[in-house]
């Protein structure tokens, strides 16, 4: 199987809008998730149970988590979860103790998105390795595109293609 | 237990000497405790279709009804969805109504009690008690994989028929059992065969019956999102052939609302949907009204 | 179109006018019955195909982790290939007896109201309505409790609000109509004279309720509960929606639950190899609990025979 890398993916942490909360250390990070740190007061925001939001086993985003992320860890297994980006972004927007995670290009004004080890995720930061939850995204083929597969293959690669991409909130692969 | 209802006679005489101002009165709280509960349910139906109306609404335009969506349904209409719904549906009618009222008919008409027929009834009930969610996971097994349909009006449809059959047959059992055993004997006694009479006299006087449980069946269809998401697809493009994939109303509602893609679309989506198996239903209830008030007479 | 001297088209023959012309009808005959008999057996062909394509996906990893183990086990983590259904099982259960506690009061509280105590005319017309609610899709039962009952658990409770009290109220007001309108039939089966033998000895309406037409009707209105139950076990999106699906046994009413169902349907999306068998195998668990439901409800018919058993309706959302 041939991989092509069409774009790269930042994964934001992100909690309500109204959580005084900025970021984490990648530490914090994983002892929330796995169930270890349960109070938004151990990391510096208010004295209230931290709900944790995931996606469910088997999606791409939760899968590149547990690796970026999680390490040898599970998330907890009495996190919430639920089964797209979209809805863990409603879930965490209408509830001002929750975090989660989705990915970068969806993040919007009703929730935040949290510096992990001091770094905000965005374009630059994930392009130059400074944020480091970042994930390709590939095109897969059997072999050498050819005929239509490589015509498509080539405009998701050429600059419009890109820019496309870029504005879906992507970063671009070249 | 016609005895215990004896014994539970002869205990109501026993309070009955007691104060009968205190029994009135126990009398009417009960009413209004029931009558409570009935508010209670009654309030749920109104708060579900108001909280949906009036969110939706002011979204369904004709241009909603009518364009196609644009932006993952960000914007534009729902189109495909409504085409694709009516498709699905239609398809799982076409195919279950036959079946179901055929099956009926052979057990009424053509089959006394016995191990066939206890067979028979005993797949069309059980089947009435296989969820949804089952049904999608064998449609995707069987008429998606299997059968290589892939996702399509074609294997949604058969699923969908599957899952109508049970309602089909036992509502049309039910209405070809009204018809008077006379209508029968006359036709018999006219020299008519037994199918003449089937397809002449037994099913235009059950008919009634019959399409109420096809209405019936037709509601609870459009609003099926578990069997068909497995078997339909969730294409948002306008179909062409039954070979194609559809996204059904409830689907639509359910990515969009689910994933906060647009929720005026949303609930404008929901407001086509609900508005529509309501009116399925209360047009099944209307039949269902008249077709009683026939059967008195009968 | 053609027309045949001898042996013509049966559905050519002319009722209507009184007069039948009716040749080579035996031959027909059998096979129109044969026919029939052929789309009869759909049903049960279809029960048996699904079950065998069910279990057929869905054996290969009860085998592989030991049935005991499947069904037992208390961890479902796919990612270390450890699959135990215990907490979506406890979670079915927790979520349907919590539905039936709210529901069940309720609905049989309407249907009393509705079939003994309002003006038969107005007890016709609200109970038509009270079945509406059976046509409301789940997944807009599932939306507006997402975004209704979900946030005011949340600020009541402070918990994330997913849970089994949401999705039990939700769960509870699905599976009203369903009850409401069995235990309605049931109850108008209940033949008069029982009603009259309490009024002659001069007991009031609510004392005919109590003591005579509700235990006449018990049989009936268990049915509908079973049905109810049957309802509430299989309910996917709505619950998939409102219960937060945290694969853990509930301790609380406040807990995420995840059930069977939504386990399913949450899962199914990107499971593939072990995984999606295991939902399969999931999917085999919750089939095994719907049959026993069904012997359960047959075994209760065949006691409550004595009362319109043979006519009540089978499939809750068509509880006519």
């Amino acid at each position: 199987m041939l991989p092509i890398l069409i774009a790269t993916d930042a994964i934001a942490v992100i909690v309500h809008a109204t959580n005084p909360v900025e970021g984490l250390s990648s530490d914090m990070l994983r002892d929330i998730f796995a169930g270890r740190m349960s109070r938004w007061s151990s990391v510096g925001g208010l004295d209230l149970p931290i709900h944790v939001v995931s996606r469910e086993e088997g999606s791409g985003t939760r899968s590149s988590f547990d690796e970026l992320v999680m390490g040898g860890t599970s998330v907890t297994s009495s996190a919430v979860v639920q089964d797209s980006n979209g809805s863990i972004l409603e879930t965490v927007a209408s509830d001002p103790q929750a975090v989660g995670y989705v990915s970068f290009g969806l993040v919007d004004l009703r929730v935040k998105a949290l510096a992990v080890d001091g770094v905000k995720p965005g374009p630059a930061s994930a392009r130059d390795g400074t944020y480091g939850i970042v994930r390709p995204f590939l095109f897969v083929t059997r072999e050498q595109p050819t005929g239509i597969v490589k015509e498509f293959v080539d405009f998701v690669v050429s600059e419009r293609g890109q820019s496309i991409l870029e504005d879906n909130g992507l970063i671009r692969a070249r | 237990m016609g005895g215990a209802g004896h014994e539970t006679v002869a205990r109501a005489r026993e309070p009955a000497r007691r104060d009968i101002g205190m029994l009135k009165r126990t009398d009417r709280i009960a009413f209004w405790v029931f009558a409570a509960a009935t508010a209670v349910a009654l309030s749920f139906l109104v708060f579900i279709i108001s909280f949906v109306f009036v969110r939706g609404i002011p979204r369904v335009t004709w241009s909603f009804l009518t364009e196609r969506p644009r932006d993952m349904g960000r914007a534009g209409g729902i189109l495909p969805s409504i085409v694709g719904t009516i498709a699905l549906t239609g398809l799982a009618l076409l195919i279950g109504t036959p079946l179901g009222v055929a099956t009926a008919v052979y057990l009424t008409e053509y089959t006394r009690e016995g191990m066939s027929s206890r067979v028979i009834r005993f797949g069309a009930e059980s089947l009435a008690g296989v969820p949804s969610i089952i049904f999608g996971l064998f449609g995707f097994l069987f008429f998606v994989i299997f059968l290589g349909f892939g996702w399509s009006i074609l294997s949604g449809g058969l699923t969908l028929a599957l899952m109508i059959l049970p309602t089909i047959i036992r509502t049309s059992e039910e209405a070809i059992r009204a018809v008077p055993r006379e209508y029968r004997e006359i036709s018999l006694s006219l020299g008519a065969s037994r199918w003449q009479t089937v397809v002449h006299v037994v099913l235009p006087a059950a008919l009634p019956g019959v399409i109420t449980g096809v209405m019936l069946s037709l509601g609870r269809a459009v609003g099926e999102t578990a069997a068909v998401i497995f078997t339909a697809g969730s294409s948002l493009r306008l179909p062409g052939s039954i070979m194609d994939p559809v996204r059904t109303l409830p689907v639509h509602f359910y990515v969009l609302a689910r994933e906060g893609i647009s929720m005026a679309n949303a609930y404008g989506t929901a407001t086509v949907l609900l508005a529509t198996v309501l009116l399925i239903e209360i047009a099944a209830n209307i039949l269902i009204a008249r077709f009683s008030g026939h059967a008195g007479r009968g | 179109m053609s027309y045949r001297k001898e042996g013509s088209p049966f559905w050519r023959t002319t009722v209507s006018s009184g007069r039948v012309r009716s040749q080579g009808r035996t031959a027909n005959e059998r096979v129109v019955e044969r026919v029939l008999f052929c789309c009869a057996l759909t049903a049960v062909s279809a029960l048996a195909l699904i079950t065998a394509f069910i279990f057929a996906e869905g054996m290969p990893e009860l085998g592989r982790t030991g049935p005991a183990r499947f069904v037992f086990g208390t961890t479902w983590s796919p990612s270390r290939g450890m699959f135990g259904v215990l907490p979506m099982i406890a979670g079915s259960v927790a979520v349907t007896l919590a539905a039936l506690l709210m529901g069940v009061p309720v609905a049989v509280a309407c249907a009393v109201f509705l079939a003994e105590m309002a003006p038969p005319r107005a007890g016709v017309l609200l109970k038509a309505l009270v079945e509406l609610l059976s046509a409301v899709p789940s997944v807009v039962y599932g939306f507006v409790g997402l975004t209704t009952l979900v946030p005011l658990i949340r600020e009541w409770t402070g918990a994330p609000g997913f849970s089994v009290l949401a999705a039990s109220v939700v769960l509870a007001i699905m599976v009203m109509p369903t009850i409401t309108s069995v235990s309605y039939e049931s109850l108008k089966a209940v033949p008069g004279s029982y009603r009259d033998g309490v009024a002659a000895l001069g007991g009031t309406r609510w004392q005919a309720i109590r003591m005579v037409v509700l235990p006449a009707a018990r049989s009936g209105i268990v049915a509908g509960i079973i049905l109810g139950i049957g309802r509430c076990l299989g309910e996917t999106m709505a619950v998939l929606m409102v219960a937060g699906n945290a694969p853990v046994i509930p301790t609380s009413l406040l807990s995420p639950v995840r059930t069977l169902t939504s386990g399913i349907a949450l899962e199914m999306g990107y499971a593939s190899g072990r995984h999606r068998e295991a939902l399969f195998g999931t999917a085999v668990v919750l089939f095994a609990m719907i049959a026993a439901l069904n012997l359960l409800t047959r075994y209760v018919a065949s006691k409550g025979a004595v009362f319109g058993g043979r006519r009540r309706p089978r499939d809750g959302s068509a509880g006519a």
